[in-house]
């Protein structure tokens, strides 16, 4: 899989894909078992973290807090 | 209770689901009460069921509202279940169904997998059960092992009540550049994972 393929994966993840690359991910899903097999796998980091993030109750953290996280990320 | 009972809902005929399932060897260790036995039986599964949706929903906050149909569904069906240790699978197929129902309601959103693809998706999610079982143990101990910060931020990131777009304004970053962390971390812990079980034994 290429690097853009895998960013098509990532941006369908987030609801973020175009409508062209849409398209480009579907005729990739339909004609590879791997891509098929990535997905499902992202798919299922992706919901893990959704699940983490509900049962901790998250959604009420300062963007001070983040702000710090994502500046230490680089 | 989770499982809610709606009116007027198209029906299935029991010949269009996996009702016979592949008999296992695991010993039924089933509850009498049938009530109980489902409930069991979908909370152990529902991540995995969870996961599998997600791959069908592009928009993540629609997944709750497909596996609450899901789960109606697969209590109407659950007596004809013969084989508990089959459950995962069976529900998964269930899944695929309520998908493609929910695809139709939206076939005009530029947003949704073609049901050609949705039924690939499922019918490879059902055969890999096991191995999605596997991944999201590794999965557990492959996030543990992330930095804090790391963690702490995805965790913010994924939050319910807050969009990348909000975020990004209030770190004064664009979207692209939290998009791209948050894909960089998938990487990260895809990588984990196969590692994860490869090393272990099977």
């Amino acid at each position: 899989m290429t690097e853009a393929e895998e960013k098509w994966l990532h941006r369908y993840l987030d609801g973020a894909i175009s409508p062209e690359d849409s398209e480009s991910l579907e005729n990739l899903l339909r004609a590879d078992a791997e891509t098929r097999r990535t997905l499902r796998t992202l798919a299922t980091i992706d919901s893990k973290w959704r699940q983490l993030a509900a049962d901790e109750d998250v959604g009420a953290a300062p963007p001070q807090l983040y702000s710090r996280q994502y500046e230490d990320l680089g | 209770m989770f499982v809610k009972f709606q009116s007027g809902r198209q029906q299935w005929n029991d010949s269009d689901l996996f009702i016979s399932s592949p008999p296992t060897n695991e010993p039924d260790k089933s509850p009498a009460d049938p009530h109980e036995a489902f409930l069991r039986l979908w909370t152990h599964h529902e991540p995995e069921l969870r996961a599998f949706v997600r791959s069908c929903c592009p928009r993540a906050q629609e997944v709750d509202e497909v596996l609450q149909d899901v789960s109606i569904a697969a209590w109407r069906k659950f007596s004809t279940l013969d084989d508990h240790g089959a459950f995962g699978p069976w529900a998964c197929l269930i899944a695929r169904y309520e998908l493609l129902m929910t695809r139709r309601r939206f076939a005009r959103d530029r947003l949704v997998l073609s049901e050609d693809i949705v039924k690939l998706l499922a019918d490879e999610a059902a055969d890999e059960w096991p191995l999605r079982n596997r991944q999201l143990e590794a999965l557990e101990s492959c996030i543990q092992r992330l930095p804090r910060e790391r963690r702490e931020w995805a965790l913010a990131a994924y939050a319910r009540d807050r969009s990348i777009r909000e975020m990004a304004a209030q770190l004064g970053r664009s979207e692209g550049s939290l998009y791209q962390l948050l894909a960089r971390i998938r990487k990260e812990l895809q990588r984990c994972i196969e590692r994860t079980l490869t090393q272990a034994p099977s």
